[in-house]
């Protein structure tokens, strides 16, 4: 989900954790706080890189993007769900 | 390039953890800002909307410390940071801290000693080329079943000749040579060996070269091969010694090569430092006993590539069998059977057992080491519940704290074993002088590279072992639920004492079974050493010699020399009796013919009965007192051209003549045939050890058949040492070139003929005592705190009027609840294991009741001893103080 949002532009953790709280419509509710060890996790594993910039109100503010082994695991996790959810979408019609 | 990246990343969290910390702090505090901003955006307060900022994002601090989770530098980070923690808590505690080092230290000590020993007989392997293709060819007796018998030169050329399994074959046999120098004369451990005796082992000369075909045919010349000790020792590592003479038993013989320093000869000891070519001409057997079968070779051969022992074997059977149809007149032609064994084997291999012993106990004494570590680490666990609870709260994990107190336990074995292995390097060189010779290859035995890493990984093991018990009680759930009620309470720890109690229970189990065996084994060696040998070694001195044969051709000359010698030695004035013999009982060596007793149809070599051959002289068996039974000693009388006698022991006379009176009958040599009066009939001597069973024995006078190497034996009335001089000197009379060596008094002999089962016993002994004192350490530290733990509870007994013997009884009770349950499990664990000690044991079951008994009570007493002191002080206890005292 984290990649997902991070897909369309760099962005620092607070504009993530929004993000997240928009488009699943207020629906997760965790810590905010729990964003960021997942954050390092997934710049440990490669699949995003993060650099300081200026935010929006001037301030220096960790960016996030993907880097091309995130893209790349990104698409294949997104077929793995789509294909998932399509077999769930079909057992639970079926039913 | 994924990975450089990520190294990088680790790196800089690893090496530059404050900026990466600051960044992380930064981070989270913009979070916290832009949220709150958002908030007061949404029209709260600015205070009300910090704290919801704080209250949507939740712990900072427990989430930064998953961020430096994430980044996977804790492990290291943390590491580090036990260590010093660490360290400082066992700065802290000096006590402990000794205590417990000293006890690993003695452990690990122990355990990489042996390990050392073990290494270097059983793992390392022999230092020849391709060790794993050696074997030792050796003969079964068929009838008796006898292994090991040395192989004839005739079967070892038979051999040499037909085998196809085997690539080379080399013999070897092991004789002393007498060296006369500008220094004392001396005599030197030597071997004589076929030509290609260092290449069938794969052994390059360092310097020179080995024997020549030439030198290996009859008449070749006098060369030897010596060793890099003796090279150093004897010619201060002149390079300029080959081609140099060495005067070798009257001979001149010149030094053709010198073994590399590596070379070790584990099959001999001591090991021999001459080595001569030509083993068809033994000193002490006629060449026609040479060339019709008389075994006296050791055989080592080399597998061809792919071929297998057992392949080897089933072609030794075909060439025995061949054997027997050439050469069926010979002596070993048809009562012995040839034997294969891979040399490493043949050499460690009667010997596993005892090293198999050696290290379970060794391994027994460091469990219990570290038993009693765990339970000292348990009972300052408890006075650092309140630490541990803090912690936790602090947002620790439970794997985190683990890791701490594990890392603490980890460094206390390592500096355990760091002095073990300083331990371990002081007590190789004393196992050395104590035991010499009696494992295999002893002297190889070092700290090595191998013992080291041993020695680390026993570090690591022994950490974790008795740290990992006490930091999951710690850090357990219910002790921290328990620190919430506050830390008051009759008894602190119940869980903690339970698993206290299991340690103590386990402990004095494997103590027990260290025990039970220490007992099997003295009692089997108080039984061994009293075992009468049919001789008193009471003030009797022994002085191997052997004449050199280029003085003393005629064998007249010989008899002449001892005789002469005789009569000296009893001029002495201290000197009740003295006499010689060819082969001194319970003292290496030993010869065995066949003969034919009066009365059986003599069958010939090889299918007549066998008899030990001894030659004596008159005056032996009044010096070490063997007990005439029947007829008469040899005189004087008894000489060449007289009647040719023979005396007997008790054993041959049952054997061949059940029932009669063997005085007055004869026996013959199954090779000459001469018929022997026997004239007297003495008792039975035990030979080859004390726990052999004595065996058939013909003496003959030495004037008729004279013998070369003899033992001088002389009893006296005074000190051994100045009698030592006056021999000595009477020796030197008699030929001053003559070297002595190995004199030893008949005590010394016995002695050593039983070091092995004493270095066993002394071993298991001390590693018993050990576990002795460590369980009862145990169980008095488990005591003494249950004692301060209940003082409260004492007091109360006290005020209420308990009488202080109720309070003794009930400390005692507990202790001795453990001490009896760890004697049950110890008793059942020794059953199963003293069956071990069963082939070692002499004249003892090892399931023995008495000794199983004995040791049970030796550990109860101590177990008691050790409840007693801390019980005695709990009712001391002022009940007032007690109960003031929380």
């Amino acid at each position: 989900m984290i990649l997902k949002t991070i897909a369309l532009e760099p962005m620092h953790g607070w504009a993530i954790a929004q993000r997240i709280r928009q488009v699943s419509n207020e629906v997760l509710q965790v810590n905010q706080g729990a964003l960021y060890p997942a954050l390092h996790r997934l710049e440990q594993q490669g699949w995003i890189e993060a650099e300081w910039g200026e935010s929006e109100n001037n301030r220096r503010a960790k960016y996030y993007f993907l880097t091309k082994d995130g893209k790349k695991y990104l698409l294949r996790e997104e077929a793995n769900w789509d294909r998932l959810s399509a077999a769930i979408g079909l057992v639970l019609k079926k039913a | 390039m994924r990975w450089i990246k990520k190294i990088r990343l680790r790196a800089r969290s690893l090496f530059r953890k404050s900026s990466v910390d600051a960044e992380l702090s930064e981070e989270l505090r913009f979070h916290l800002e832009r949220e709150s901003a958002k908030n007061e955006a949404a029209g709260m307060p600015k205070e009300q909307a910090r704290r919801a900022a704080l209250v949507e994002f939740g712990g900072t601090e427990k989430f930064k410390e998953e961020c430096r989770d994430a980044r996977r530098v804790n492990l290291l980070q943390d590491f580090a940071q036990d260590v010093r923690y660490g360290l400082r808590m066992l700065r802290k505690n000096p006590g402990f801290t000794t205590m417990s080092t000293l006890t690993l230290a003695l452990g690990i000590g122990a355990n990489s000693a042996i390990f050392s020993v073990v290494n270097a007989a059983l793992l390392r392997p022999l230092p020849y080329l391709e060790p794993d293709r050696l074997l030792a060819i050796s003969q079964t007796d068929r009838t008796t079943g006898a292994t090991g018998v040395p192989v004839s030169f005739t079967k070892f050329s038979a051999i040499s000749e037909q085998s196809k399994t085997l690539e080379s074959v080399a013999t070897v046999y092991y004789t002393s040579s007498s060296l006369v120098s500008d220094r004392e004369p001396e005599v030197l451990n030597a071997a004589r060996v076929s030509a290609d005796f260092f290449r069938v082992l794969g052994v390059p000369i360092a310097r020179g070269r080995s024997f020549l075909p030439e030198e290996e045919a009859p008449g070749g010349a006098d060369v030897a091969v010596i060793t890099d000790a003796f090279w150093h020792e004897r010619f201060a590592s002149d390079p300029q010694v080959l081609g140099k003479a060495l005067l070798l038993d009257g001979k001149s013989v010149i030094v053709v090569g010198i073994l590399p320093a590596s070379f070790r000869f584990p099959l001999q000891f001591p090991e021999p430092v001459v080595w001569l070519p030509r083993v068809f001409d033994p000193t002490f057997l006629r060449p026609e006993q040479v060339h019709s079968g008389a075994g006296y070779l050791g055989m080592i051969a080399r597998l061809r590539p792919g071929e297998t022992v057992s392949r080897t074997q089933a072609e030794l059977a075909t060439i025995d069998a061949s054997y027997r149809e050439l050469f069926g007149s010979y002596v070993d032609a048809t009562r012995y059977a040839l034997t294969a064994a891979g040399l490493e084997e043949s050499l460690v291999g009667p010997l596993r057992v005892q090293l198999v012993v050696l290290f379970v106990a060794v391994c027994f004494v460091l469990l219990i080491a570290c038993t009693n570590v765990a339970n000292l680490l348990l009972a300052r666990a408890t006075s650092r519940y309140r630490e541990i609870g803090i912690r936790k709260a602090l947002g620790a994990s439970r794997a985190r704290l683990v890791r701490q107190l594990l890392s603490e336990s980890l460094l206390l074995a390592l500096g355990g074993g760091i002095l073990g292995v300083g331990l371990a390097a002081l007590l190789l060189p004393a196992l050395r002088t104590i035991s010499p010779g009696t494992v295999p290859r002893l002297a190889e035995a070092r700290v090595d590279m191998s013992v080291l890493l041993f020695s680390l990984a026993l570090c690591g093991l022994t950490g974790v072992l008795f740290g990992l018990m006490p930091s999951l009680q710690i850090t357990s759930k219910e002790l921290l639920e328990r620190l919430k009620e506050g830390s008051r309470g009759s008894s602190q720890g119940g869980g903690g004492r339970r698993s206290r109690s299991v340690l103590v229970v386990a402990e004095i189990g494997m103590a027990l079974v260290l025990l039970t065996s220490a007992g099997l084994l003295i009692d089997s060696f108080a039984r061994l050493i009293q075992v009468n040998p049919g001789f008193s070694s009471r003030n009797v001195m022994t002085f191997p010699m052997t004449l050199p044969p280029e003085h003393y051709r005629q064998s007249q000359q010989w008899e002449a020399f001892y005789r002469q010698l005789l009569e000296g030695v009893r001029s002495i004035p201290q000197v009740h009796a003295a006499g010689v013999t060819s082969y001194l009982p319970l003292a290496a060596g030993g010869i065995y013919g066949f003969f034919c007793p009066e009365g059986t149809a003599c069958r010939g070599l090889g299918k007549d009965p066998v008899a030990a051959l001894r030659q004596v002289s008159p005056g032996y068996f009044e010096t070490i007192q063997v007990p005439l039974l029947r007829g008469r000693f040899f005189t004087n009388d008894d000489k060449t051209g007289n009647q040719p006698v023979a005396i007997v022991n008790e054993a041959l006379a049952k054997r061949n003549w059940p029932g009669q009176n063997p005085i007055g009958k004869h026996v013959a040599n199954s090779r000459d045939m001469i018929q022997r009066e026997i004239v007297g009939v003495v008792g039975d001597t035990k030979f080859r050890g004390l726990s052999v069973a004595s065996f058939e024995e013909l003496y003959v006078p030495m004037t008729q058949i004279p013998a070369r190497a003899m033992t001088l034996v002389v009893r006296s009335s005074a000190a051994a040492l100045p009698l030592v001089a006056a021999v000595r000197a009477r020796i030197a009379e008699a030929d001053r070139d003559l070297p002595v060596a190995g004199i030893a008094s008949m005590e010394e002999v016995i002695s050593t003929s039983v070091a092995q089962p004493r270095m066993l016993m002394q071993f298991v002994g001390v590693f018993a005592g050990f576990a002795l004192l460590l369980a009862a350490i145990g169980i008095y530290g488990v005591m003494a705190y249950a004692v301060t733990a209940r003082r409260q509870e004492m007091g109360i007994r006290v005020a209420l009027g308990a009488a202080h013997r109720e309070i003794l009884r009930l400390i005692v009770a507990q202790g001795m609840r453990m001490t009896l349950a760890g004697v049950v499990l110890g008793v059942a664990a020794a059953l199963a294991l003293t069956r071990l000690l069963a082939g070692l044991l002499f004249g003892v079951r090892a399931a023995d009741p008495l000794i199983f008994a004995a040791a049970a009570i030796v550990l109860v007493a101590a177990a008691f001893v050790a409840c007693y002191l801390p019980a005695r002080r709990a009712t001391r206890v002022d009940p007032i103080v007690a109960l003031r005292y929380e």
